[in-house]
């Protein structure tokens, strides 16, 4: 098994608590192939020797990947991605990805450029999961 | 291992006339890495001194690890770190004299440790410790400390001098010695950028006073900033800790301690991050009544 | 704890053999060759046998051998150099702030300060010995034919240099607590250090006991041993002892003649007689231990204050 090691990012600016940002980075490399299951994620040493961040910090997120059934520890060796993923994470959306440049080709032809599709996505995305948590 | 790495109770210091540090009463969880923070004067130096018994108390108690440093030094001083502002170091010593020197003060001393981080820093042991840079001279001091194995360590104002890549380097050296375990970590400094995303614990001192002395996610969850047309305070202050109100001509804007919940409907409420919250004390003077731990 | 301290006091104690082999390279060549020369003229041997006709040969050597007095009352720095040199590290360590690296390690404030102390004291003393054996060694011809009560000699030789050293250590180390600046308490030190020797050796220590006072007519045969005796009075007086003014004795000496025995006889029927005030040799170590008494009592007083403001006040 060749040890991959991710590498972190941290926007202090965007009001996202760093462990929540640290979850969606592993959730994220995991949909992007860049970590399979099996893989290894950075130990917490790790992780705190690039960021300079408080180790609880990453605990914390690891225990939330841990609780969503993302990751599992392995007593004595460390924390992997877990084998059995769940499904949210693991489906492979390549016909959504297709569709979702289809729309992207139309809007550019429509006129929108790159600040005008993200407004647009953004607002309709607020507006869907608003709406349904209303 | 006590729970409260750190604990005083209405400690005080009085040099002359002047009280450094008056009615400071604190505890620091154990396992915690605790942000020291106020401006320069405030009484941090004074703090950290009384605590590692470089200093006696002119009023109340301090303790760390369960007891007092200065009446049983050769108990409690061999789980201490403590690196003193501008991280004194023997100039004229090279690396591994310096080295020696911790070997030899110290009943306990991990070599190794201190060997191993010194070459991932990359410093060569034969240099002498005046002609390294600030930052490496940081980092050295850190070693040392690091190297008794401590349980605590007590840093003074360690990143005030560093550029920002050292200071970066410094804090990730720092994290990852927390990460390894068993350490409860104070370190105090006029800049409150820096600490934030390396501490969990703050003690806000102004004024030779405690301002603040709570977990960061309690003191961030319990401040928000109020904002709306331009009013008397005084009935959100019923409830709430008023800390800084600002007035406009057309409005007006509070900075609140939350005691319960915020349900008045005039007022926009928003959360407050820590640097603000700081600052927000800081400005109010030294006549307000400082913050009392909440009991939980 | 010791391998520390050596290590601090290393770049001085090294600074300070230096300053003592300069001061043996500039004496022993000289001390040698006076050695030589007093055994070969055989004046050892003459004073033992009574002195009376060693006159010429005596005053010959002293003659010759005037200016190697000359040197030494610069070498009066020495034992303050020594001192201000072993007590600087310690003023070092307040200056830079060290001390707070040393105190929370794990060695308790006091048991620092001690070794620092007696390491620094102790090795003062051994250099202020090296340096006194070597002047003594220097001295020793002249010290025959001249005694060695006068100033700049009594500095030298016996136990007052030990006692100077600490005084210059204890003045070092007081204004060093007080000031946390090795040059500045360095300087400062240097210069008390100074003013107290000579004002001392001007104006305290020909009182510690009451001088000798001796008159007799001239031609006679003085007091024994003033050679080698602390001389802080002699010529012309009245037959009360009174000192007569130069001018007047000069005058009473032109009339009279210049052979020997005719102003003799002149300066009695004038009534003119010697005076001498002097300090006999007989109480060098009276002296030796009053001195070093006062310059130590000094130190001890510094030291102590010295060190209950580090175990105090210090932080």
């Amino acid at each position: 098994m060749v040890l991959v090691v991710i590498e972190f990012r941290l926007d202090e600016r965007s009001g996202v608590p760093t462990y929540l940002q640290l979850v969606q980075q592993v959730k994220q490399a995991l949909r992007l192939g860049i970590l399979q299951p099996g893989d290894q994620v950075p130990t917490v040493k790790e992780v705190v020797g690039k960021l300079a961040i408080n180790p609880n910090t990453v605990l914390k997120a690891y225990r939330e990947l841990e609780r969503e059934g993302v990751t599992e520890a392995r007593r004595g060796q460390g924390t992997f991605i877990s084998t059995n993923q769940p499904a949210a994470v693991a489906a492979d959306y390549t016909a959504l990805r297709a569709a979702l440049v289809k729309w992207v080709e139309r809007a550019r032809k429509a006129g929108l450029d790159e600040e005008g599709i993200d407004a647009l996505i953004s607002a309709t995305l607020h507006a869907v999961f608003f709406e349904e948590a209303a | 291992m006590s729970e409260l790495a750190l604990e005083a109770q209405g400690l005080g210091k009085r040099y002359g006339k002047n009280w450094a540090l008056r009615d400071c009463t604190l505890g620091v969880p154990s396992g915690s890495v605790a942000a020291l923070v106020g401006p320069n004067g405030a009484g941090k130096t004074t703090l950290l001194h009384l605590a590692i018994g470089l200093a006696t108390p002119s009023a109340g108690s301090v303790r760390v690890l369960g007891r007092s440093a200065r009446e049983e030094p050769s108990a409690v001083l061999p789980h201490i770190g403590f690196v003193a502002q501008d991280h004194p170091l023997y100039r004229r010593f090279r690396l591994d004299e310096m080295l020696n020197a911790g070997a030899k003060l110290n009943p306990s001393w991990d070599e190794e440790l201190a060997l191993a981080r010194l070459e991932r820093l990359r410093i060569p042991l034969r240099q002498k410790v005046g002609t390294l840079s600030g930052g490496q001279q940081a980092q050295v001091a850190l070693t040392l400390a690091l190297a008794k194995r401590p349980e605590l360590l007590l840093l003074d104002e360690p990143i005030a001098a560093l550029d920002p890549l050292a200071r970066r380097e410094f804090l990730q050296s720092l994290m990852e010695a927390v990460a390894d375990g068993g350490l409860t970590v104070v370190l105090s400094s006029h800049i409150v950028a820096d600490l934030e995303r390396v501490c969990d614990y703050m003690i806000l001192l102004a004024g030779a006073e405690v301002q603040l002395a709570a977990p960061i996610d309690e003191i961030v969850a319990k401040h928000r900033v109020l904002s709306g047309p331009r009013t008397d305070p005084s009935t959100v202050a019923r409830v709430h800790s008023v800390i800084r109100e600002s007035h406009t001509e057309r409005q007006t804007t509070l900075v609140v301690r939350a005691n319960g919940h915020l349900y008045d409907t005039r007022w926009q409420v928003a959360e407050v991050d820590l640097e603000e919250i700081v600052l927000a004390y800081l400005g109010r003077g030294s006549e307000a009544r400082p913050y009392e731990e909440v009991a939980s | 704890m010791i391998w520390l301290t050596w290590r601090l006091q290393r770049l001085e104690t090294a600074l300070v053999a230096a300053a003592l082999l300069l001061a043996a390279a500039a004496l022993i060549p000289l001390g040698l060759h006076m050695a030589a020369v007093y055994s070969d003229d055989g004046i050892g041997a003459c004073l033992a046998r009574g002195g009376a006709g060693c006159g010429s040969t005596v005053d010959s050597f002293r003659q010759r051998f005037e200016h190697a007095g000359l040197i030494i009352p610069w070498l009066n720095f020495l034992p303050g150099l020594i001192g201000v040199l072993f007590a600087a590290p310690f003023v070092l360590e307040l200056e830079h702030g060290t001390f707070r690296f040393a105190w929370t390690q794990s060695v308790p404030r006091g048991r620092w300060l001690a070794v620092r102390l007696a390491f620094m004291i102790v090795a003062a003393l051994l250099a202020t010995f090296a340096l006194t054996e070597l002047m003594t060694w220097f001295r020793g011809p002249l010290d025959q034919v001249n005694g060695r009560m006068e100033p700049d000699v009594f500095d030298f030789e016996g136990i007052v240099p030990y006692a100077y050293t600490l005084l210059a250590v204890g003045l070092v180390l007081a204004l060093g607590v007080f000031t946390r600046r090795a040059v500045t308490a360095g300087g400062i030190a240097l210069i008390a250090y100074f003013t107290l020797r000579i004002g001392v050796q001007t104006w305290v220590r020909k009182d510690y006991v009451a001088p000798l006072r001796k008159v007799w007519p001239p031609g006679t045969q003085g007091p024994s041993g003033l050679d080698q005796s602390w001389s802080l009075v002699s010529g012309p007086s009245d037959a009360a002892g009174h000192s007569l003014p130069q001018s007047v004795a000069k005058q009473t000496l032109m009339a009279c003649g210049p052979s020997k025995s005719s102003s003799i006889a002149c300066m009695r029927a004038h009534h003119i007689y010697n005076l001498a005030v002097y300090q006999p040799a007989s109480r060098f170590w009276l002296f030796q231990g009053i001195e070093a008494a006062i310059f130590t009592g000094l130190a001890a007083a510094l030291l102590t204050f010295s060190a209950w403001w580090v175990r105090r006040r210090v932080s």
